[in-house]
């Protein structure tokens, strides 16, 4: 019997905006549709990227007055941390590199203890991310992962993700 | 997330409304006082923040679409390190978004369709009003305020 599964898709968005990793953890997401593409894919997540970038530029007076105060970066500081549909919940951790960690999960859960939870996993997974990216001499850093240590680091997404 | 981080602000920061493609008709900044007048429009529109705000409702309906197993729905928010960005869009081209503070719990889903009903019955079904033009009704703007009066601060 499958397990009912809470996170739907994972998704690494890199520092210029393209697409860097994605994997779709549940299966049968959608039954009578095709299976969601790269393509759209590799748009939502620039569309992601534009959105995430852009509302550093609508923060409200008053915050951007407190904030302004302690000399912050808002470039590197604002991120979009939760977004929510009526549908699913998307749940986003932004490292200090410009990196952008996506976590698509399902909403039927309470939504504050599961948007930690994701936090939490996602922090675990930039781990393996630098042992697969960064410490690789011959991997460059925008650039997507090889077949091989693709299907590796995939499997090691969805040890961590599954429940 | 943390939800205590600006407490002593106030709960609700703005309140716009865009009707079609980039025509703002309303914007209420609750600090200031609301905006509806052509002329203060057209200067509030040549600032970038406004182009911006609409510019990330579309990508929102952008990315919301590609996940999305179902047809989207109206209502969708997001939270920032600073802020909360509530909006509700309707398929007639109508946007209206609330900005308001991340300590803040209540859901606001409920109230901007309220605010949607009372644009329907009050602008949309007046048969004096011209599409595109400002909100400046005053039934309007006294219903408005009385839907957001419990849920602004007294300081």
């Amino acid at each position: 019997m499958k397990k009912d599964r809470q996170n739907y898709y994972f998704v690494v968005v890199n520092k210029t905006g393209g697409l860097q990793f994605f994997s779709q953890l549940k299966e049968q997401y959608r039954e009578d549709q095709d299976k969601i593409t790269t393509n759209q894919v590799l748009q939502a997540s620039s569309i992601f990227y534009a959105i995430d970038h852009l509302t550093q530029t609508i923060i409200p007076d008053a915050i951007y007055k407190v904030e302004q105060d302690k000399d912050k970066d808002f470039e590197r500081d604002n991120t979009i941390d939760l977004l929510i549909t009526e549908n699913y919940m998307v749940s986003t951790l932004k490292t200090l590199t410009g990196l952008r960690f996506l976590v698509i999960s399902n909403k039927n859960l309470e939504v504050p203890k599961k948007h930690e939870d994701n936090i939490q996993k996602m922090r675990q997974i930039y781990r393996l991310y630098t042992d697969y990216f960064s410490k690789d001499p011959f991997q460059s850093d925008d650039q997507p992962l090889g077949e091989k240590k693709r299907a590796q680091f995939d499997r090691d997404v969805r040890e961590l993700l599954d429940f | 997330m943390l939800n205590t981080k600006y407490l002593d602000q106030d709960n609700l920061f703005e309140l716009i409304i865009f009707q079609g493609y980039k025509n703002l008709v309303f914007y209420w900044n609750f600090a200031k006082g609301i905006v509806n007048t052509k002329a203060e429009i057209q200067d509030l529109l040549k600032q970038n923040r406004i182009q911006n705000i609409y510019g990330v409702s579309e990508g929102l309906k952008g990315f919301s679409q590609a996940f999305s197993s179902e047809p989207i729905t109206n209502f969708r928010y997001f939270l920032t390190n600073y802020f909360k960005f509530t909006i509700y869009e309707m398929c007639s081209g109508v946007k209206i978004i609330l900005l308001s503070n991340i300590s803040d719990q209540t859901d606001y889903s409920e109230t901007l369709k309220e605010v949607y009903t009372n644009y329907l019955e009050i602008i949309k079904r007046n048969p004096f009003y011209v599409h595109g033009e400002p909100l400046d009704n005053p039934l309007f703007i006294e219903k408005i305020t009385d839907i957001f009066e419990p849920f602004q601060k007294k300081k």
